[in-house]
């Protein structure tokens, strides 16, 4: 029964030709001028059989009004793989009328994240090459911010550059030495903050909160061990050491 | 009716900012007045070193703008309102640019920290981050900091004006200022309003609170010495108060609550010491009702009754926090943030109006031109732009209904016509789906592309802002891989690459010619899509592979990744989640946030048991023929509820107004499952997934201002307890770890954070 569907022209979307069935249904009776008095074993698009009649299964209801199907009503299998049991002649006589509204009850057409008709169209070069060009571009510029920010660069030229540029961007940024990270203002170069915070001191004797720096006890007095060196201390002590 | 429904309506989609509100400025930290700029703690600039930066940048802003200086002699380029850290680095950063700036102070420079108690010591943090502009901060007593500040504000030769309060402002018709104080009358091009919010403190407004005895804040708690002295208040500034307090007098200590959630565990631990040592008496459950010359009435129950009893005191200290000065901010003409000031039946009116103008611009309204018959169908499209532009310009206007109405009708359209060629909902049935089909397409398709191009554009935007602008690492690769997986699996593999999959037969010979496979590219979807996200997985005539594929992923692979990554797949992976997180990310502070916001969530308990039931019944129908009824109905409902109300209408309409995750967090089925797996695995001590807090946090608000599932992350770090999805809904998206100034949270084991932090400061050092 598969050689039915090879047929020349099919290479587009089925969806496409799904909905283009009704056409076929519509031309088929036309075409012979009266309604025929048994349902047609064959469904026919532009002189080409796009589908078939096959068996009833336990269970099958219609597809316009969901009630259970008579011994002689058809099921028709479709080219994208769908069952469609209608009652004859009356469902029938309405999928034909509004082929696409029924058909798209089929698919899960309303979803936010669904492309109901995905692949409906077929393949294009264009859209691919942008696929590939964007998703290229947003790699790049991933693994370029990251290089940007390891050896001291503008994270967002790194990301631009990734982006635009791709891999040569990328080695060119691998080619760039590392930069040394530019002090704040007022703190001499080579001098860093430190890199996180650390709770301050609470006083023993007090319980007054300390700066983590402090050497004493800015309530009590009571001389404090300083978990961090202040920076302002290692600026005076750096403009010392220089003067000396 | 309209009076009772509106203000639950209002509270509903105002929650978002419950938690600190602040005035609608743009990304320049301009207001809703043109020239008119708000900077520093009312922006919610959260530490002094972030406030100084917004000065700095402000005036980076304005000096670049052409008319940044006054034509006229007799008027300043710039005034700045309050000369605390932001209003002082901005007229520095102007005076540098050449902008005739005048400072306006209500009392002394510095105010606020000159608030502080005696020689407290100011904190420099970030510390990660430089500070900008001309402004010195470092870590430092309060003394000093102030004391550096007018030697840096004499130096630069600022005009400052003291003691000189704001007492008018009035934006003339050129768009120039005129500002009056009680000494005199100002003209300025440009506007700074960096007054801060710690000059209001928030009051009790009972009887007698303007007694002098009673303070809303505490400077010099050492002066006080064997007194009795009522302290009211809760949280972590009253606390400190009582505590420091207790060590020379006799404390009393009101609060309205039975417990204190929002303390520092350190402050926790103190109180609970000082309860024991009876250095401080704790009142809970109570409300001062008035203040006397010496005693204040306090309402408290005692076995179960309210009783009225009251307290000898010889001063008091309400210090229960501070208040965005409303009125004065109002009084400006400034809009706050979310805001539902108008008319939300003129906006319906408008609404409907907009889709009747369409529904006879589609012509298909037959019965009505039966009744108008010379009335051509251009006039349908007249009256829909009119009516768009109408709530256009009331929305401009201040009217949030309009917004809501104008969101409305964009995001109904896009997903009602989505709904299927002839199943289009009303006015666009029969007409709209062929409408948008462009270039023999289908509307889906372009769909597709406006859904992955939105993503795109906005998720650069989003690394910009939480990757690159803040040197995270994180952010750039959590986005990245949002839209990599859009464009991969939600665009390129079902649209385009299934097909080349089929005739090129890289699925294999047999598969390539089933119909069953080769009709159903929609079902690539399912590849990253689980059940019953994706709810077509089990029916609908699958091929074999899929329904094994579906098998795996649900029940295999999502379990065992819930495991190690909580529910990251919602901020890593899908594509609900990634249209939220980008599109959906400049209103993220607008998610609901509190208990009510919390107990919506149970909504996808229902959507998730609904998802079962019609699964089921689909399932069953074929043997079991009683399901059959069922299953029609269930998969129609489903299919009309969740998939196009609730995947699409509603949350997208709602994104500027209860920020991104309003599927993800009310709806999603999967989202619900992953957090039932999450949950377990946390309980029974095997999930790798939580963040941790250190004991840093300084109460700034801006985790749970930012965190899209509304979950108040600054009640957890206060206390430094661990947030996993045993108790909350965490995605795990991490932004309230990138926006945290104080470095207080971290993914990750308990305490470990902290020790690499250490390692790193004790590496540096060395």
């Amino acid at each position: 029964m598969r050689k039915h569907f090879k047929i020349s022209g099919l290479s587009a979307a089925p969806l496409a030709l799904s909905l283009l069935i009704a056409g076929a249904i519509s031309t088929a009776v036309n075409a012979s001028g009266t309604e025929p008095s048994s349902p047609p074993g064959r469904l026919v698009l532009e002189g080409k059989e796009v589908g078939v009649r096959v068996n009833q299964k336990p269970g099958d209801v219609c597809l316009i009004d969901g009630k259970k199907l008579r011994p002689t009503d058809p099921v028709y299998l479709v080219v994208n793989g769908y069952r469609i049991p209608l009652h004859w002649p009356d469902c029938y006589d309405r999928f034909v009328h509004s082929p696409r509204k029924w058909l798209s009850h089929l698919e899960p057409g309303g979803g936010a994240f669904l492309g109901a008709e995905a692949g409906a169209g077929g393949p294009s070069w264009a859209w691919i090459w942008l696929g590939i060009y964007v998703l290229a571009g947003l790699t790049f510029a991933a693994i370029c911010a990251q290089r940007s920010l390891e050896v001291g660069y503008a994270p967002a030229a790194g990301f631009a550059l990734g982006f635009f540029l791709n891999l040569p961007g990328y080695l060119f940024l691998v080619s760039r030495q590392r930069r040394p990270v530019q002090a704040p203002e007022g703190i001499p170069a080579g001098l860093r903050k430190a890199p996180s915070t650390y709770s301050p001191i609470t006083c023993p004797r007090c319980g007054m909160a300390n700066h983590p720096s402090a050497q004493a006890c800015i309530a009590c007095g009571v001389k404090l061990l300083p978990r961090i060196v202040s920076e302002v201390s290692k600026v005076h002590s750096t403009s010392r050491s220089a003067e000396n | 009716m309209a009076t009772l429904v509106r203000p639950k309506i209002e509270a509903i989609l105002s929650s978002g900012d419950m938690l600190q509100r602040r005035p609608q400025l743009s990304k320049n930290l301009e207001s809703n007045i043109p020239g008119l700029y708000v900077i520093g703690d009312l922006a919610g600039a959260p530490v002094i070193k972030l406030a100084m930066a917004q000065g700095f940048e402000v005036i980076e802003h304005i000096a670049a703008k052409p008319d940044a200086r006054s034509s006229s002699p007799d008027s300043y380029d710039l005034i700045v309102v309050g000369a605390g850290a932001a209003g002082l680095n901005a007229a520095l950063a102007a005076k540098d640019r050449g902008l005739r700036t005048l400072v306006l102070e209500k009392e002394k420079i510095a105010n606020t920290i000159e608030n502080f108690p005696e020689k407290k010591w100011v904190y420099a943090e970030p510390d990660s981050t430089p500070p900008k502009g001309k402004l010195w901060l470092d870590g430092a007593r309060k003394e000093d900091l102030i004391e550096r500040w007018n030697q840096i504000a004499n130096e630069n030769q600022i005009e400052i004006r003291t003691e000189e309060p704001l007492t008018s402002l009035q934006r003339q018709k050129d768009g120039s200022f005129v500002v009056r104080t009680g000494k005199g009358e100002y003209r300025a091009r440009r506007i700074i309003l960096a007054t801060g919010q710690r000059g209001n403190p928030r009051k009790l407004n009972v009887p007698g609170e303007e007694q002098e005895a009673i303070y809303h804040r505490l400077y010099s708690p050492r002066h006080y010495r064997d007194e009795n002295i009522l302290v009211v208040g809760g949280g972590n500034s009253a606390i400190e108060a009582a505590l420091v307090l207790s060590e020379q007098n006799r404390i009393r200590l009101c609060h309205r609550g039975e417990d204190f959630p929002l303390l520092f565990k350190d402050n926790a631990r103190k109180l609970h010491e000082a309860v024991e040592a009876k250095k401080i008496e704790l009142v809970l459950n109570s409300q001062v009702k008035e203040f006397h010359a010496k005693e204040a009435v306090i309402e408290s129950p005692q076995n179960g009754k309210k009783t009225v009893f009251t307290a000898p005191y010889d001063h008091v200290f309400v210090l229960i926090g501070a208040d965005l000065p409303v009125k004065f901010l109002k009084s400006l003409g400034i809009r706050l943030e979310n805001e539902w000031n108008g008319y939300p039946l003129r906006a319906a009116a408008l609404t409907f109006l907009t889709f009747f103008g369409l529904w006879f611009a589609g012509g298909h309204a037959d019965g009505l031109r039966h009744v108008l018959p010379t009335i051509p169908t251009w006039t349908g499209a007249l009256l829909a732009a009119a009516a768009a532009a109408s709530l256009i310009a009331t929305g401009r206007r201040g009217d949030r209904y309009s917004w809501l109405g104008l969101s409305f009708i964009a995001f109904y359209s896009v997903y009602g016509i989505k709904a299927g060629e002839g199943n289009e909902f009303w006015p666009y049935r029969d007409w709209g789906y062929k409408a948008l089909s462009f270039f023999n397409r289908p509307w889906s398709f372009w769909y597709t592309v406006l859904y992955t191009l939105t993503m795109t554009v906005f998720g650069i935007q989003a690394i910009k802002r939480w990757g690159l602008d803040r040197k995270d690492k994180f952010q750039i690769w959590r986005y990245i891989s949002l839209l990599s997986f859009q464009w991969i699996f939600f665009f390129l593999i079902p649209e385009f690459l299934f097909q080349w999959a089929v005739r090129y037969q890289w699925v294999g010979a047999r598969l390539a010619h089933d119909p069953q496979f080769t009709g159903q590219a929609w079902r690539a979807y399912g590849i990253v899509y689980a059940w019953p996200l994706f709810f077509y997985t089990f029916f609908g005539d699958p091929s074999k592979i899929w329904i094994v594929w579906g098998v795996l992923l649900t029940f295999v692979v999502i379990p065992i990744f819930v495991l190690f990554h909580g529910k990251r797949y919602c901020s890593w992976i899908c594509g609900c989640g990634g249209l939220a997180e980008t599109f959906g990310d400049r209103w993220r502070h607008l998610a609901p946030k509190g208990r009510t916001s919390i107990r919506w969530e149970r909504m996808n308990i229902a959507v998730l048991g609904l998802a079962v039931v019609v699964t089921a019944a689909i399932l069953l129908k074929d043997s079991i023929a009683f399901f059959r009824g069922p299953a029609s109905w269930g998969l129609e409902t489903y299919h009309l509820m969740a998939d196009i109300w609730l995947v699409g209408i509603l949350p997208v309409t709602l994104y500027p107004f209860l920020g991104g995750k309003v599927w993800c967090r009310y709806w999603c089925p999967l989202a619900k499952l992953m957090h039932l797996m999450s949950g377990f695995y946390t309980r029974v001590g095997i999930s790798k997934f939580r963040i941790v807090a250190n004991d840093k946090c300084i109460g700034c608000t801006e985790c749970s201002r930012n965190c899209q599932v509304g979950i108040d992350v600054m009640n957890y770090a206060l206390k430094q307890e661990v947030l996993d999805n045993a108790t909350s809904s965490c995605i795990g998206c991490g932004i309230c770890v990138s926006v945290c100034p104080m470095d207080t949270l971290s993914f990750g084991e308990s305490g470990k954070g902290l020790v690499q932090i250490q390692q790193a400061v004790a590496t540096t050092l060395r």
